[in-house]
This record gives structure tokens, sequence and C-alpha cells, in this order.
């Protein structure tokens, strides 16, 4: 990251690296694609040089190794808080901005429910001491007819207990769900994980739009921490016109990475005692894929690329609670143990504008989402499209599409080393625990029938081009450090 | 009202163009709506005219959903003889390449377009006599060399009156008046003058009738050579200097000869290299520029990444899409053409040097270069009449050999090179970069494209200006009434309506804000210069001080004449170019100015809409440039009704400033091919590539699917 060149001979400088040299000329690679380049002048300056150099390269090292030991220590000096209460009443004007979700509260968790209309669903607080799975959050969607009592009994069998939950309803009727593997040491065949397979529905993305039975969709890796959360997020996005809006982007990130438990730390190398093999820009990866879809679909978004950059840019930024840690646990702990004298103080400048209740124990360093931290009201501006949609998207209405028209126990797919897979789960063979579905064959086959020959997709879907004229590189975020494209 | 479908063959007869005569037909030939192995398509006739090969489908003649862009001309299921690229024949599934006699007769006929359109004919249900004819009647009349005279626009221009007055705001330089007019414009007429000596063609058939040169050459050196040697002005910057184009001698074997020619031109350099002309560059196309060939190569591999048999080959070359984008070399041809534009432009903006483009003929590269430089420089370049105008002045009465570089007769395969998409492809780059700074749209460059094949206008159909006055006389046809008249294409009402035209016009285009109408001169073709470019004012560095200095120095003393030149890129001051090019782009673009393109590779772009548009694969509903486009034009429309009201309010009369703007909001949801590819798409459905969805199937009716490609339209929401 920080080469510090010696006559056109760089040499790249870690905290641990002596230099044997008076640098002439210091570059600093930045991850957001600068390249900053420091020359010393020969004047008297060379010692500084020299002591400028070694300093911030043991910086760089020391703040990641702080991160680390005690994420929130360096929150005292974090520059974000007490903001002027100025800031804090501009916030409150944006009234035009329908109010996004942290998913900290059982309160956001049961509004994102009703909105999505899932029928059959529950909140469950089964984990709200994270005493059943520290990396999952608080409270958990799952099926309402099964008791907490009974879910308790599943955690043991999932890899990082991390059992299937809602991620998300179709209003055709599927469910996408995640989950982690199954754990080795469980018992495929065992009464506690019975309840699975009946409630499981979901479809992927292309499955969702057919017209079929609803196909049951579970992502499934074994940890449930990386590749589902880019997963289910990106078929939200491609599904749910809300997730396309502005606040619905930031609620997506926030419940189904931040709360989910992506270790944003790590993957990002926040770290430095990590092995390299523990990062791996996943996260980025989602901003890429969403940049291609709005690029393709660019009436469809309700945030721009500057937006994009914004988050892009702050995923590395210290002041933001966000990617500081790797599951709420750790988020809401950290806090608690780490900074009593804080754990009480009111919540600094940023309180969200739809009055969401906070817990008083979440950290105080402010969410990325309080974008007037680090960008002026004009910046913010630009995160709006004006070609988007006239308005935030409406919710879902439940019920355009009757979920129980075409009813039924679909398939259960689950998404294995890149396809989709019928049936893998071991406990398929047990029969449908719903109730008898109302739509007729004869009815869902008529529905077919009428769509045929209509090439649209339906309102709201976004079918992507995934052919290779079409993935383009993202030029804006990667080529900003290139002087000509300043 | 029901529909029933008739089994018997109804008569249905194509439309014929004035001129036009039908040469052979073939019924019940079935043609599918796209080769993904569902067979799905329909049957109809073939037909070959003079002019086109047409298919004419049962419901070709109830138009119910007339597309919102069509070409008037030129059908959907048309393909004029010229725009035919290779004809292909499948025998027991090998597929052959139809060129000459043919012994066997195909089961199956591939016609791929040079607009990149790909039909595909069945003719195992049609009867044998019938299949022989239409196909080598097709192949004859598409393939095979032709006369000139037997070009359709002969036929046409005798059958069809030619009403159209042809008065547009297009500059043809077809006179001596509107030479005078484009030096007066650019303010070129203090050192270069317009001459008429080659009236009759006496100095060369490849120059046009009249040219502009430095005032101080001379009658008898222009006829010294035919008028090789010769400097031809093409336009003059605002301060002065001037670009310059001129022909070189052919290699001489004889000594005497080529120091005699060596002689010349030193005379000519010297003399115009002297105040009051500024200094001069030379810059010899052909060693800084790809050759005709290695474009001509690239641009083959490169259409063929979407002449796109079927659905099965554009996924299999889609995994190694980018590698073998990379393989054609066409974008790095164009990144090449624009760099080059790049460096006349800063001899002539910054360095205020002459710059002398030459080339063997100066009709080919010379015409690329010198187009672009007035594209990135020339303001009125780039709105739609000046663009226009601008290629009549360096293409069309420049000179550039469109009959043999397109290869309309068949003649030579030798001569074909994409020289005029080469410019469209990187005036494109410009217009995807700065949109408002053009009057025009990619669709209209697109178009454009399509028209170089369409024999009715004479624009592209012809080697010279002599060429075309020797034919228009009709000498040889004795019979015919008077010269011909042709059409131009710069006429566009002739191939759309005005709903249709509407998609040409930029409804963006940042219109330069009009001068005070006190001092508007009323006078003719009066092109208000624009001046303020951004570098103009900008101080030169020390740095760049002392770097102008050194080079014209080091010229100076190397040459001990006021003429520089670019000899390799190596030694060529490289930073003063970059400079330029950084400093231009370090400040906000003025749309009236100076535009210089951005170059770095990821800049350099495939031109999407023009070659993907008939590729469903690689279409995106709902998305695409249109889905942007499409809100501004409801945007404009409300502006528009809203300044109706106004002007009604102030009981004002309505000036006819209103330019239609094309009405998309019924159409809910538009395909990124929009305006191409309106009718296929209805029956378009998305495959995925089968190794995402293999996995998919399961004993439930998951797909029925008979190809590797799970439908996904047939049940799709």
């Amino acid at each position: 990251l920080t080469p510090a060149s010696s006559f056109s001979k760089p040499k790249v400088l870690t905290a641990t690296s002596t230099l044997k040299f008076i640098p002439e000329e210091l570059a600093v690679f930045c991850r957001d694609f600068r390249l900053l380049r420091f020359y010393f002048p020969e004047n008297g300056l060379a010692p500084q040089a020299f002591r400028v150099a070694n300093a911030i390269a043991q910086a760089r090292e020391a703040a990641a190794w702080l991160g680390d030991a005690a994420e929130g220590h360096d929150g005292c000096s974090c520059p974000g808080e007490a903001p002027p209460e100025e800031e804090e009443e501009e916030e409150d004007e944006e009234e035009g901005l329908p109010a996004m979700l942290l998913f900290e509260s059982l309160w956001d968790w049961e509004k994102e429910l009703q909105r999505l209309g899932a029928e059959g669903w529950r909140v469950s607080a089964v984990n709200e001491r994270f005493d059943m799975a520290p990396s999952l959050p608080k409270y958990l969607w799952v099926p309402s007819g099964l008791l907490d009592h009974d879910l308790k009994r599943t955690f043991a069998h999932f890899q990082e207990r991390r059992v299937p939950r809602l991620c998300w309803h179709h209003p055709g009727g599927g469910h996408l769900l995640r989950a982690a593997s199954f754990h080795p040491a469980s018992e495929p065949g065992s009464e506690d994980v019975r309840w699975v397979p009946g409630d499981l529905g979901v479809e992927a993305e292309g499955g969702l739009e057919r017209g079929r039975p609803p196909h049951h969709f579970a992502p499934s890796e074994p940890s449930d921490r990386d590749l589902n959360c880019l997963l289910a997020s990106l078929v939200q996005l491609l599904g749910d016109p809300h997730a396309r809006s502005l606040p619905g982007f930031q609620s997506l990130v926030q419940r189904e990475w931040v709360a989910a438990g992506h270790p944003f730390p790590h993957r990002l190398g926040l770290l430095r005692r990590d092995t390299p093999r523990e990062e791996a820009p996943v996260f980025l990866l989602f901003l890429d894929c969403t940049w291609q879809l709005l690029w393709q679909f660019p009436a469809d978004f309700g945030f721009t690329e500057a937006f994009l950059l914004a988050l892009h840019d702050s995923s590395f930024s210290p002041y933001f609670s966000t990617f500081r840690f790797s599951c709420q646990r750790q988020r809401g702990h950290s806090s608690v143990s780490q900074l009593p004298s804080q754990t009480y103080r009111p919540v600094g400048g940023w309180q969200h504008p739809g009055g969401l209740r906070r817990d008083p124990h979440t950290c105080t360093f402010p969410p990325v989402w309080a974008w007037g931290r680090r960008y002026t009201r004009q910046q913010q501006e630009q995160f709006q499209n004006p070609v988007g949609p006239p308005a935030p998207a409406e919710p879902l209405a439940p019920g355009t599409v009757s979920p129980s028209l075409w009813g039924g126990a679909g398939l259960v797919l689950t998404l294995a080393k890149g396809s989709l897979c019928p049936h893998p789960l071991p406990w398929w063979s047990r029969p449908s625990l719903r109730p008898p579905h109302r739509g007729s064959p004869s009815e869902s086959q008529g529905m077919q029938g009428g769509l045929l020959g209509t090439c649209n997709p339906p309102p709201g879907l976004l079918l992507p081009c995934t052919a290779g004229p079409c993935i383009r590189l993202w030029h804006r975020c990667y080529l900003r450090g290139l002087p000509l494209e300043q | 009202e029901i529909h029933i479908k008739e089994p018997i063959e109804k008569e249905v007869n194509p439309r014929l163009l004035p001129g036009e005569l039908l040469l052979c037909e073939a019924s019940t030939v079935y043609k599918y709506m796209q080769e993904d192995g569902s067979n799905r398509g329909t049957y109809g006739k073939l037909v070959c005219t003079n002019f086109k090969i047409s298919f004419l489908d049962d419901d070709s003649a109830s138009d119910d959903n007339e597309p919102q862009f069509k070409n008037k001309i030129v059908g959907e299921n048309d393909i004029t003889l010229q725009c035919v690229d290779q004809i292909y024949g499948v025998y027991d599934e090998k597929k052959k390449l139809l060129t000459g006699q043919l012994r066997k007769y195909p089961e199956k006929l591939i016609i791929y377009c040079k607009d990149l359109r790909v039909f595909n004919f069945c003719l195992r249900y049609t009867k044998e006599e019938e299949v022989k004819r239409i196909v080598s009647g097709i192949v004859h009349h598409s393939q095979t060399p032709k006369l000139l005279k037997r070009l359709f626009l002969f036929s046409y221009a005798s059958a069809a009156p030619n009403n159209t007055d042809g008065r547009n705001q297009t500059m043809m330089f077809e006179t001596l008046e509107d030479w005078r007019d484009e030096l007066e414009r650019t303010k070129g007429n203090v050192r270069y003058k317009a001459v008429t000596t080659n009236e009759g063609y006496r100095v060369s058939e490849k120059l046009p009738l009249y040219f502009v040169v430095p005032i101080c050459i001379s009658e008898e050196s222009i006829l010294k050579y035919e008028g090789r040697g010769i400097p031809i002005w093409c336009w003059s910057c605002h301060n002065g200097a001037a670009l310059l184009k001129m022909s070189t001698f052919p290699k001489e074997q004889d000594d005497s000869t080529s120091q005699m020619q060596k002689a010349f031109l030193d005379g000519i350099y010297k003399t115009i290299s002297k105040p009051p002309y500024e200094l001069l560059k030379l810059d010899d196309l052909s060693s800084s520029l790809p050759s005709l060939q290695d474009i001509q190569t690239a641009y083959t591999r490169f259409k063929q990444l979407f002449l796109i048999d079927n659905s099965t080959d554009f996924w299999a070359t889609d995994v190694k899409w980018f590698s073998l984008l990379e393989s054609t070399n066409w974008l790095e041809i164009i990144r090449r053409v624009l760099k080059k534009a790049i460096e006349v432009a800063e001899c002539l903006e910054i360095q205020h040097t002459n710059v002398l483009l030459i080339e063997e003929s100066a009709t080919d590269l010379c015409c690329v270069i010198s187009s672009l430089v007035q594209v990135m420089m020339d303001s009125y370049s780039r709105t739609k009449s000046g663009f226009q105008s601008l290629i009549q002045k360096e293409w069309v009465i420049g000179g550039h050999g469109f009959l043999d570089r397109c290869n309309h007769l068949h003649k030579s395969e030798k001569e074909e090179a994409p020289v005029f998409l080469l410019l469209l492809n990187c005036v494109w780059q410009l217009v995807q970069q700065y949109p408002p700074a053009f009057e025009f749209t990619e669709t209209y460059l697109t178009v454009l494209s399509d028209s170089l094949y369409v024999p009715i206008f004479s624009t592209f159909f012809f080697n010279s200006q002599h060429q075309r006055d020797t034919n228009k006389s009709g000498e040889s046809l004795k019979t015919q009434s008077g010269p011909f008249r042709f059409l131009t294409v710069w006429d566009w009402t002739v191939q759309f309506d005005p709903k249709a035209q509407a998609f040409l016009n930029n409804p963006l285009y940042a219109e330069k804000p009009k001068p005070d109408k006190s001092q508007r001169k009323t006078a003719r073709f009066k092109h208000q210069r624009q001046l303020s470019l951004p570098l103009t004012q900008a101080k030169p560095s020390t740095k760049r001080g002392f770097f102008r200095e050194e080079t014209d120095h080091l010229i100076k003393n190397i040459l001990g004449k006021r003429i520089g030149k670019f000899i390799n890129s190596a030694d060529e001051p490289p930073n003063s170019l970059r400079e330029f090019y950084d400093s231009w782009h370090s400040k906000p673009v003025d749309y009236h100015g100076l535009l210089l393109p951005r170059i770095d590779g990821p800049e350099i772009k495939v031109w999407a809409q023009r070659y993907l548009r008939w590729i469903p694969e690689a279409q995106l509903h709902g998305g695409g440039t249109i889905a942007t486009a499409a809100k501004i034009l409801d945007l404009m429309e409300e502006v528009q009704s809203l300044q109706v009201k106004m002007d009604e309010e102030h009981s004002q009369a309505v000036c006819g400033d209103v330019h239609s703007v094309p009405t998309l909001r019924n159409s809910a949801r538009l395909s990124s091919l929009f305006p191409f590819a309106l009718l296929q798409r209805q029956s378009i459905k998305p495959a995925l590539p089968t190794s995402t969805w293999k996995d998919l199937e399961d004993e439930d009716d998951l797909v029925k699917r008979d190809d590797e490609f799970v439908d996904l339209s047939g049940d799709m929401l």
C-alpha cells in the first residue's frame, strides 16, 4: 500500500520493513484507487522524509491491529462523533426520503415482514441474546407454525448454528431463504429439522417469474456469510423494486450483509493479523454487480453511480459502524464492554429521520448511512437518480399476484456449486405441512397459457443480460486513479 | 373480428419502387424467426429484384403493429443487393459459401448482411425448380461482378421523378460558391483560394471540379503532376493554421524522375512554409496509421462476432467474448485513429502549425483524419447539416472511392476497406462520450451507416465527382431523356417519415446560444464560428514553453527549413501531446469548443447499437440507454406542451421552432434494441446458458426442452 521509491527503484513499505535509503518520493496506493505521490525535496527534509515514511507505514499497521483487538477503542478519537446540531436538523429535513431500516430492532423486522406480505412467517426473538447463534442477528424470520422451543433445537444442525430463515417473499408466493450448510455432525433424519422442507418456499431469480408452482430456493454455502449475502441481495435487487430505491437498497445491505453477519473486517482486509486468505472483496463484488444492473437499467434505480461510489469508498472508512464489525453481536458487544462511558450517552448526531427506536447499547459509531458526515448536501443530491422511478417504489402490494394461485408445495431448490439443484436436502422426503392449495392445476395452466408469447418480463422484474458485450468495466470506480479519468 | 389462417397461399406481391423489376421468386419458403433449434418461423415468398432480396410472409400485407421507427425504402425483411455480405448454403448440416456457379442446390440459405442482420431461409418445402431459380438468382445478382450502369441507382433515377428540391442545409460542394462560403466561414480566404483549374477535369479525374489551394500555388504546378504534390486545403482553424492534404507520387523506378519530383516538392514546401503561412508539419499517414489492409482484416474479424447464426453459437462464443474482441484489433485501430486526430489538433491549436496529411491518393485515411479533426475542433461539424456538409466536402466530393471501398460492384476484394465505417465508429466514440455536443444521435450514425448500402442515393455509389458527372449525363443511354437526377442521402424524408426522423435528433443537444439578432447577418450559410476554445486562454507554463522552443530549434537544425515532420512516435515530443490532452481533460468541457476524445483503453467501446441491435441475447428489457432517453423525451414533450401553452397565453405566434419529439409514452418498457429489431422481439425468448441451468431439470415437468437451452419465454410471467 505504501511503496516508496528511491531513484526510480520502488520498495514496498511495511511496518517491519527497514528503509535502507532515504526516500525520494512516497507513493500511496489507496483502496479507492487513488494514487497519491509525495515528493520529498532534498533541501534539509531528508531525515524527516525517512521518519514520515516509516511513521505512515507503522501507523497503518497499528490502526489495523487496533481495529481488530478492540474494535471501538479508537472510537474515542473518532472524528465523526459529537456532530454539530445543525447536521441533525438537516437529516430531519429530508422528509421525502422514506425511512430505511437498520434491522436492529424488533420493530424493523416486523415492519419489513409486513411490507413483504409474507403470510405464514413471523419474527422470532429466540436469538435476542445471541446465545443461539452468535453470528446471526437478534431477530429471525421463521415459519409461524414453528415454536421457538422447536426452533431452538435446529440450531445445532447447521454450521455456525445458522439456521434457515426467510430473506424475501415474492408476491407470487415464492420464498427466498438462506442457511448455512448442514453440520457434518448432525443427523439428517432427526426430528429437529423436519420443519425445514415443508415451509421452505423459494425460487431463484429466473424461476421466480415463471408461473410454475413456486420453487423454494435456498442458497447454500457452508458458512452462509459470504456468497449467500451476495446472492440473496442480488435476487432481491432483480425482483423487488423497493430494493432499487435508495432507502430500500440501504435496508437491503443492512439486512443481508450487516445484520446477517458478513465478516466485513476480514473480507475487506481491514485487519492486519488475518492471513490474506481471509480477504475477499465479496461486498465490493456486490457493488460492482449492482453497478452492472444500474448501467443496464438506468431508469429502474432510485440511486446513482455516485451513491455506489460513496458506499464503495466508505467501506474502508474507520468512522462507521457498518463495516467495522463481523456481526450484530460484535457490534453491540464492543460498545457495551469497551466503551462503558459512551454506552448511555445520547446517540450522537445520527438519528434516523424515521425516528427508529435504536437500541441504546449499539455502537456509537454512526452507520455509513449517515451520509451527512462525509458528503455535502449537493453531493447527496447526486445520489438520487433523476431518471429513476418517479417516486420511491411502492411496496409490493401483497396479493397483487395471489400467492394461493399457484400455491402448492413446489420444489425446494438449493444453490450448490453454482447450480440450482432440486431436493438436495436430506429431509426432503417428508410431505408438505402446508394446507392444501386452493389453486387448481387448470388455473395455473391457464395462467401460463395467457403469458405465453409475451416476452416482456413482468413489471418490477429485471432480467439482466449476462452476455459478454453487456458486462462492462466500472471505469468510474476503478479508473479514478488515472490522472486522465478525473 | 376473427382471424382465420388461410391455408391457401395468398397472393402477396412485393412492394416495388419505381424502376424496380421482379427477377425471380420462390414460394413456400420458410423463414426462421431465429435459428435456435426451435424451428419456429413463417412461410412466405422469397423474391429477388434488381434492388433487393425480399421475404414476404403471409402477414406482411396487414401491418397491425407498425413500428415506430420504420425505413420507408428498406423494410424489415428486405435486403438490398448491396447489403448482402455473404451467402451460405447448408447441405446436410454443412455450411458452404455460395459465390458463383452452383452445381447443387442447398436446403437452407443463410444470408449475412452488411448491416449485421442474419437471415435463415429453409428451402426444403419449395419446388426444386424454384429453388434453382431463386438461389442462383440471388447469388448472381448480389455476389457477382456488376457494371456500374447496372446499379439500381440508374433504373431508379430514370423511373422516379425526382421532385425533391434538394435544397437542404447541407452544402454539397459541387459549386465554386460552396467552397468560397466554406473559406469565408473558416476565415481561410486570406491565404487560400478556390480554383477552377479542374473544370472539364483537365487536371485529374480524381480531383473534384473545384478545390482550394494556397494562394501562392500556380496553375502550372497544379497541372504539372495531375494535382499530385499539391497541398489541398481541408479546413482552417480559428488561429489561421490550416489542415491540408496531399497525394504523393507513385514510387518511381526512374531516378531522374524521382529527382525532379523531389525538387518539385521541395519547391512547394518552401513556398507554403514562408510567411504568411505557418510552420508546416508533414504527416505521412501511410506510415503512421494502420494500412487499409489491416483495417479490412480487423473489421472482417470484428463483424464476425456479431453475425451470429443462432443462440447456440452466441453462447458458445460468449465465453470468450472479451478475448475475441481484443483479438480483432478493431477497437485498437479506432484508438490509434483518434490519437492521430488529437495529435493533429494539438499542432493546429497549440503549435499554430499547418498540418499536411500525406497519403498516396489522399482519399482514404486523409478523409478519416481530416473529418475527425474538424468534428473535434469545429462545432459546426457537430450539427447535422454541418456533419453532412463535412461528409460531402471530405468524402463525396473529396473523392473517396466508395464504390471500390464498399465493393459495391464486386469487382475486386482487394480494394475493399471499411474506411467510412471507421470514421463513423470514431465519431460514435465522441458522440457517446459527449452527447450534448452533438445535434445528432447515435441512431443517426447507425442509419447513415446503413444508407451505405441503399442504391437509390448517389452519395455512396461513385468513386469520384468525375465518375458521377460523366455517368449522370446519360450519354450512353441515348434514349433517356436528359441527365439523371439522383437523390442524395441527406434528404432523410426519402427514408423516414417525420416521426421516425425525430430519432435522429438529439433532444439534449446543447444548442449554441444564438447571437443577438441585431448582429446577425442575413447572408446565406453564414455559420457562426466558435472561437472560445478552452486552451486559447490558458497561459502556457514555463515548462511547455521550454519544450516548444527546444523542439522547434531541433526541427530547424535538422531540416534547415521551417518544416517539421512527424517522424516516429519515439522522436516526437511526447510530453507536449500528453500535456495538451491532460490539460484539456482537466478543464470543464465546452460543448461548442474543442472536443478531445478520451482514448484510454476502457473508454473505447463497441458501438452497441449498430453491432448488437439484431442480437436478442444481448438485449435488455426496459434497460439500456433508451431507458434514459425515453424519460428525457417524456420530459421534452412536457416542456414543449407547456411552451405551447405559454405562447398561447401571450398570444404570440408559435414559430416553427418546435421539433417533433418521438412519443414513447405509450410503450411501456422498451428494449435496449429500440428502435431497431422491433418485430423480432415478439418471438424472442431469453435463453440462459446451459452451464448455470443444467441442474434445473427435475422429474417434475420443469422444462420441456429438446435443445441445450432453457426456454423461459413460454411460461414467463
